[in-house]
């Protein structure tokens, strides 16, 4: 009978009915923060960390992983960004283990791996610091579309940065661009969103 | 010998009464604190709400602890953070300016040994009025942990929107 297949294809129409509300609801809000998925940013970071370990993406497969830029002697809006990630992590609870915390200084010159050491896990012992030769510091801030400035001035040292970071998704890719004044909250938000998969 | 004496008193009664005319502005500063550092950080920010009575200028500040100090405004433009050393910094009469994370801070440069959570450190703070006059403050600053996140109002929810 030719009721049959019209029925079947009623019962399509259903299924796609229901679906696609759901797929555009979960597009329309998929992250807090910028979603960088299709641009080309990022790429190997291949730098040691403050124990001089190289560290690559790779070392951190399978899990979220966060990345700031920064310097030590910065009295604001660095510590308040690592104070902030902390808080991300206590948001997290239980899925913290699933996410690395990488802050990387725009001044090893005067960022040396020592200071690092005892600055970086001041805020959270899981976070690594990561200190590249002024070449690859160049080489991964321009990956990452970070600028900073390192100026004398009437002898300080002015350091200008980029304050934006990102995170990246478990297979090492830059998914969302992350902005200074983004909450706990919301970055959290964003890894539980990458950490289910989406 | 009493003229003198008299005369003493009298220029003793003027300075005193000078001083008081400058200390009507009354200045208030609360919740001074510092950001504590580690071993090998010779820079961090000191934070605090300051109100007075008069128009003023924050002009400079010093502490025991830091070989120079200076009053620095952070600005971020087009996603970039800058810390700029500012020349004075107006406190309005009866009105309060907060120095907090993402706006302004006093500067400790040249910070010798590394300041611990819980340490009291002396702070003085220099005023200009109107009419050129200085006024000094010092306040006990409180060393709050690296990663205290007070003033963190963006973690809080509460940002101005």
């Amino acid at each position: 009978m030719r009721t049959v297949p019209l029925s079947r294809c009623s019962r399509w129409l259903l299924v796609l009915a229901f679906a696609c509300p759901l797929g555009w609801a979960g597009d329309a809000k998929a992250f807090n923060g910028k979603d960088v998925s299709a641009r080309k940013i990022g790429g190997e970071l291949n730098v040691p960390d403050s124990s001089g370990v190289r560290r690559k993406l790779a070392d951190f497969r399978g899990k979220v992983v966060l990345i700031f830029f920064g310097y030590t002697h910065c009295p604001d809006v660095c510590p308040t960004t690592l104070s902030r990630m902390n808080a991300v992590l206590e948001l997290l609870g239980a899925d913290a283990a699933r996410m690395q915390v990488l802050w990387m200084t725009v001044d090893p010159e005067r960022d040396t791996p020592a200071l690092l050491s005892n600055y970086v896990p001041a805020f959270n012992p899981s976070f690594i610091a990561l200190r590249g030769s002024p070449e690859q510091t160049l080489r991964v801030t321009h990956a990452f579309e970070i600028q900073y400035q390192v100026l004398h001035y009437n002898g300080q040292v002015l350091v200008d940065h980029s304050a934006h970071g990102y995170l990246l998704d478990r297979a090492g890719k830059v998914r969302v661009r992350l902005g200074y004044d983004m909450t706990a909250e919301q970055i959290a938000e964003d890894v539980h969103r990458l950490l289910r998969g989406s | 010998m009493t003229k003198v004496h008299r005369m003493v008193q009298l220029a003793l009664c003027s300075v005193l009464a000078a001083s008081a005319a400058v200390a009507m502005a009354e200045v208030t500063v609360t919740d001074p604190w510092i950001r504590g550092t580690v071993t090998g950080q010779s820079e961090t920010g000191a934070f605090m709400t300051i109100k007075s009575t008069e128009a003023l200028k924050l002009v400079g500040a010093s502490t025991p602890v830091a070989q120079k100090v200076e009053i620095h405004k952070m600005e971020m433009d087009q996603g970039v953070m800058r810390m700029r050393p500012m020349n004075g910094l107006e406190i309005p009469a009866n009105g309060a300016v907060e120095l907090k994370p993402g706006s302004f801070h006093v500067m400790l440069l040249g910070v010798s040994k590394p300041l611990a959570a819980g340490e009291k450190v002396p702070l003085t703070l220099q005023f200009q009025n109107k009419e050129g006059k200085t006024i000094s403050t010092t306040v006990q600053a409180a060393v709050r942990p690296l990663n205290e996140a007070h003033g963190d109002a963006k973690m809080h929810g509460d940002m101005k929107h």
